[in-house]
């Protein structure tokens, strides 16, 4: 099991589960948790007996040993539906070949580091039993771009690989080379993933209905720090138009990293605000960082950034 | 021709003033502005996207954008070159340089200005007096051409002797003429010449839209001038007008004089000939302080007999005083007689003499009013007219007096009578008209068949008793081969009349009167049109209407009247009034005036076009402009591929280089530097390539002495230093050659002298040994326990730069692994199979240095040793 690098290498199909026991089996058919407790003879939780409970399944060690009643419970999951909301907005594309060039460093683009955590958030899912279908759009997840539901988990990987070959970019002839690319029937949903990096605002998201909604906002580690920025050159918004703000001007006084960070909390605040669960990554946040949130998800909870 | 530049481009550099025009003006903003934007464009700051900064809320500083850095050099420079290149090149020299070169044999065009308005300054004498001093005074072989305004004929003169009879019977002319027209004409049929004279005096007229500057791109243009030589007061005629009516017997003019100068009072006469003869004489007088006048003269229209073109009313000023008038040829003037429409007799078909009794009185008014002097007869026989005196006779047909009031049979006897005295000039145009009310059919078809068959007078007309009616008539004309005249022509009945013309007459047969009646569709008013149209149809009116309407032509420019029709009124033409009102252009916008002596001369007998040929700049230009660019590209190219391309620089180095090295060899090939002959290692081959992966030549390369050849390969054998050594050590090619990496085996005794014919060695660990049993050569590829000494003398190895270098081998080891070995002491300590064995190691040892001593061979060699 590989648990060391950072999510800008993750593919999916990568063995990087921190538990095996929740692959698909007969036991656990997906990761959508029943409400209602059944009576097992695992011991995961407990309860009072309650008249009507089958006898056997009384824990009469822990009768012996403290004199009550207590039936083994566990709770049971079923297949969920999850989607998951791949932003590919022309801000996703950043950093690209000239700002390589410019800042000479090597680097993934947003959209890279979204589609492999995307694909691979499908492939564990699918794993796990789950109804997995993926949406790749363009600022608005009503209208999507491409849109596919994998039959098996190699289709996953198998998309993710053409997507590859075209650079994520889905402009390309890549519906050709595609057969799976399937529309999805639109049904309840029962876990979204938005992975996004907000730029372009993300109201769209709340538009979303589904019973639990998570969303990943992915920046760049170069727009998550300011250790690169020169206070001579100047850095735009858009090669066209918009803000455009000299170096010397936001490493002042970190004014740079404390408005991103400002900007992020807000987005938190009111993420949570819906009920929804709000996590920041970078391409350089570590794959075990990622694979606990997923852990988490998995079993309902959230992890305080 | 040959130009000679060299001696021409020094003395153009010294002219360093140039015009800067507003086209240089603008090629230089142009080049600034272009060094401003070149600029901004390098000094922009760099600017990354960062597309996150839309979220930030930080106050936007307009800071400036451009930080401003110094250029790189050499294309800055080269930009600069370029700029002020361009700006040069659209520079133009001020002045023009002469150069004091041997004068070349230059070909003039001399043009004469004949106009009537350079009479006021020079006559033809004097203009002839100039031509023949400038031919006089030009070196020997100059060409002269002369042209004039006369004609576009070019006369090439060859001599003094020449001039003379070009200006034979030449004056000044009276029509006018435009230089641009004209002189472009002669120069196309010239060719190329040097230098252009006009003997002109500059006036308006005649130098109106020649742009003279257009050919000193090409040519030197000169005027000359004469002095004044009658004054500059001259008296010309504005204008001449008939104000008479066509018909009235006395003919008046109005005649509008005017002059130059109003200063003064001006007398003289005017005098009109006709035919040469003097038919009125007249004084005149300008007031003082009147530039015009008018005068009234009568003519009496009988005086002025023999109608004709060829002679026109010549008008005459002959001002008192011969100083008075500057211009002569402007004191004749010529104007068209006209009024005089000729003659026509109308005869027959009186009953009166009012407008309402005489048929015939709308028809005379008619006739009248378009010129004519109209004859009136009432009967034919008992008069004594001839319808032959007149060009046009109208008979009309009278049922009372019967047809020999009109048209007796004396007409055609007279015409013949005529006829056979003297050929008439014309033909006697005849109308015979009806009466329109009662009309007597047989006398109109008798009169047209006497007058359109004159051999019918001797016979009877029987036919035209059967001419009853119109339509009879419409019949009989049409049958009788005339033709058609108005009306439909489908329908002859509607014909107004029947036309025919024979050797004497041009009969019109008309179907109705020409009186104005409701019988004959005609009104008062449609009557005149309807004579008019017929006159015209029968060619009759045109040459009175040309008369009457023409005026006599003043030509304004002779080329553009060169048709051979029109010569005669070429030369008779009125004087243009711009020519007489003597005005003339400043000085400053007429070519620089010719003078026949001192300076002037001179120049123009050393001028040289040298301005016509900018190949020379041109070139100096390209190739300055060329070098700038190359500079620049080289650069460009040498900064990418230092920046951007090292690796591939080296490349096209090792390529570059390569075009000068060796094939490389992919197989190993002992060189061998030695006095024996070759042989041959066919077996000891055999045995390496079997026994390694490495293919080895069968025969070794033979040098007979260390040269340059040798020591390009990587391994080298000699026998005893000797070969390898020079005068206090081994020689430099080969010291650099082991410093390269080369391997050198030694074989034979080297004595005690060794060490001193060795390079010195990096890092002080080169030193000499003895080749020990864990040395490298005892392990490369097989493990050899030892290697055989001879006489004493061991393997000795010199480690230079942490190699083996070169190996000593006491004893001639090659000679013991070739073929056919012949038997030798210290080779025969060892089996052929253990020599090979050392080659091989000797080989590795060669090809691999020491990599054999690496730690990861050393458990396996220890293990192969136990």
């Amino acid at each position: 099991m590989q648990k060391q690098g950072t999510i800008g290498e993750l593919e999916p199909g990568m063995p990087l589960e921190l538990s095996l026991k929740h692959y698909k089996s007969s036991h656990s058919p997906g990761t959508h948790l029943l409400a209602l407790r059944k009576p097992h003879r695992i011991p995961e939780s407990s309860r009072s007996y309650v008249v009507g409970d089958p006898i056997q399944l009384i824990d009469w060690k822990a009768f012996a040993r403290s004199g009550e009643l207590i039936i083994r419970q566990v709770q049971q999951s079923s297949q969920a539906k999850v989607r998951i909301f791949i932003d590919a907005s022309p801000e996703m594309n950043w950093p690209d070949a000239e700002t390589e060039r410019q800042t000479e460093r090597t680097l993934i683009s947003k959209l890279e580091l979204a589609m492999r955590v995307g694909f691979h958030l499908g492939h564990l899912h699918h794993r796990l039993g789950d109804q997995v279908s993926i949406a790749i759009h363009r600022g608005n997840p009503l209208t999507p771009k491409l849109e596919f539901q994998p039959k098996t988990s190699k289709e996953v990987n198998y998309l993710f690989r053409k997507l590859r070959e075209y650079s994520f970019e889905i402009d390309n002839d890549i519906w050709k080379v595609a057969p799976i690319i399937r529309p999805t029937p639109r049904s309840k949903l029962d876990l979204i993933y938005y992975i996004s990096d907000c730029l372009e605002g993300f109201d769209h998201f709340y538009q979303l209905k589904a019973k639990r909604s998570i969303l990943f906002h992915f920046l760049s580690s170069l727009e998550a720090s300011d250790y690169w920025i020169d206070e001579n050159i100047s850095y735009i918004e858009t090669n066209l138009r918009g803000k455009e703000f000299l170096g010397r001007s936001l490493l002042t006084g970190q004014s740079y990293l404390a408005q991103i960070d400002k900007w992020r909390q807000e987005l938190r605040a009111r993420v949570e605000e819906n009920q929804s669960d709000y996590y920041f990554m970078t391409e350089n946040t570590e794959i075990l960082e990622y694979l606990k949130i997923f852990e988490l998800i998995k079993l309902g909870g959230r992890l305080q950034q | 021709m040959e130009v000679d530049y060299s001696s021409e481009v020094p003395i153009i550099l010294n002219s360093s003033v140039f015009l800067f025009g507003t086209k240089v003006l603008l090629a230089g903003l142009m080049a600034a502005f272009a060094i401003v934007v070149w600029y901004i464009v390098r000094k922009r700051r760099k600017r990354i996207k960062l597309p996150i900064v839309k979220i930030l809320d930080l106050e936007q500083k307009r800071l400036p954008r451009f930080s401003i850095k110094p250029p790189p050099f050499i294309p800055f420079l080269s930009f600069l070159l370029c700029a002020l290149l361009l700006v040069f090149f659209t520079t133009r020299p001020k002045e023009k340089v002469f150069s004091e070169s041997e004068p070349k044999q230059f070909k003039y065009h001399l043009y004469i200005d004949l106009s009537p308005s350079n009479q006021a300054y020079v006559s033809v004498q004097e203009i002839e007096e100039q031509v023949t001093d400038l031919v006089g005074q030009a070196k020997e072989g100059s060409i002269f051409t002369i042209g004039s305004s006369i004609s576009d004929q070019i006369t090439q003169v060859l001599d003094v002797a020449s001039v003379a009879p070009y200006f034979e019977g030449l004056n000044f002319h009276s029509y006018g003429v435009k230089l641009a027209n004209q002189l472009q004409a002669q120069l196309e049929s010239i060719g190329e010449i040097d230098k252009l004279l006009i003997f002109s005096d500059g006036d308006e007229h005649t130098w109106q839209g020649f742009n003279w500057q257009f050919l000193e791109d090409k040519l030197d243009v000169y005027m000359v001038r004469g002095n004044v030589k009658r004054g500059l007061r001259n008296i010309f005629f504005n204008d001449v007008r008939n104000i008479s009516a066509p018909s009235s017997p006395i003919m008046e003019w109005e005649v509008d004089l005017g002059r130059s100068n109003e200063e003064s009072e001006s007398s003289g006469r005017l005098i009109v000939k006709f035919s040469e003869k003097e038919v009125s004489n007249q004084e005149w007088i300008f007031p003082p302080g009147k530039r015009q006048i008018q005068l009234r003269i009568a003519l009496n229209r009988s005086t002025l007999k023999g109608n004709s073109l060829s002679k026109p009313l010549t008008w005459e000023l002959q001002p008192d005083g011969e100083q008075q008038d500057a211009i002569l040829v402007d004191n004749v003037f010529r104007s068209a007689v006209y009024g005089q429409s000729g003659k026509v007799a109308i005869i027959g078909g009186t009953n009166g003499e009012g407008a309402m009794t005489d048929p015939a009185y709308s028809l005379a008014s008619s006739l009248s009013v378009l010129g004519f002097t109209v004859k009136r007869v009432d009967h034919y026989q008992e008069s004594k007219v001839n319808i032959t005196e007149y060009p046009l006779a109208v008979l009309l047909s009278d049922p009372k007096l019967g047809r020999d009031a009109f048209c007796p049979d004396r007409i055609v006897k007279q015409s013949a009578e005529e006829k056979a005295m003297a050929p008439l000039n014309q033909k006697t145009t005849v109308w015979i008209v009806p009466n329109g009310s009662t009309n007597n059919y047989f006398d109109l078809c008798r009169c047209y068949h006497i007058l359109s068959k004159p051999s019918a007078v001797e016979t009877s007309s029987n036919f035209c008793k059967e001419v009853e009616t119109l339509g009879d008539w419409n019949l009989l004309l049409s049958s009788l081969g005339a033709n058609q005249f108005g009306g439909n022509t489908n329908d002859e009945n509607s014909a107004i009349g029947w036309s025919f013309e024979n050797e004497r007459f041009k009969i019109l047969a008309f179907t109705r009167s020409l009186r104005p009646t409701d019988l004959s569709s005609l009104s008062h008013a449609s009557l005149p049109v309807v004579v008019k149209e017929t006159l015209i149809f029968q060619n009759h009116i045109e040459r009175v209407k040309n008369t009457v309407k023409r005026s006599w032509p003043r030509l304004e420019d002779r080329s553009l009247e060169k048709r051979d029709d029109k010569e005669f009124e070429v030369t008779l033409s009125n004087v243009p009034i711009g020519e007489s009102l003597m005005k003339s252009f400043s000085e400053d916008s007429l070519p620089e005036t010719f003078t026949f002596s001192g300076e002037v001369a001179q120049k123009v007998q050393n001028n040289k076009r040298d301005l016509k040929e900018p190949t020379a700049w041109l070139q100096i230009i390209a190739l300055l402009m060329l070098v700038g660019l190359c500079i620049e590209v080289g650069f460009c190219v040498f900064k990418y591929l230092v920046k951007k391309s090292i690796p591939f620089l080296g490349c096209v180095c090792i390529v570059v280089a390569g075009f000068k090295g060796y094939i490389a060899e992919a197989k190993v090939q002992i060189a061998y530097i030695s006095s024996s002959p070759g042989f041959s290692l066919r077996s000891l081959a055999g045995e390496v390539e079997s026994r390694t992966s490495i293919e080895m030549e069968v025969t070794p390369l033979i040098f007979d002495q260390l040269a340059e050849r040798s020591l390009v390969h990587p391994w080298l054998w000699v026998d005893g230093v000797n070969a390898i050594s020079e005068k206090g050590g081994f020689s430099k090619k080969l010291i650099r050659w082991i410093d390269q990496g080369g391997f050198l085996v030694v074989q034979g005794k080297v004595g005690v002298n060794l060490p001193k014919l060795l390079p010195e060695g990096k890092g002080g660990t080169s030193r000499w040994n003895a080749i020990p049993p864990d040395h490298e050569l005892m392990r490369s590829f097989y493990l050899l326990d030892s290697l055989p000494s001879c006489s004493g003398s061991v393997w000795q190895g010199y480690q230079y730069d942490g190699r083996l270098a070169i190996l000593v081998v006491p004893y001639n080891f090659l000679g013991s692994v070739k073929d056919n070995k012949k038997k030798d002491g210290c080779s025969d300590q060892l089996e052929y199979e253990d020599r090979v064995r050392v080659f091989v190691n000797i080989l590795m040892v060669a090809l691999t240095t020491d990599y054999k001593k690496d730690q990861i061979h050393l458990p396996e060699i220890l293990k192969r040793l136990r």
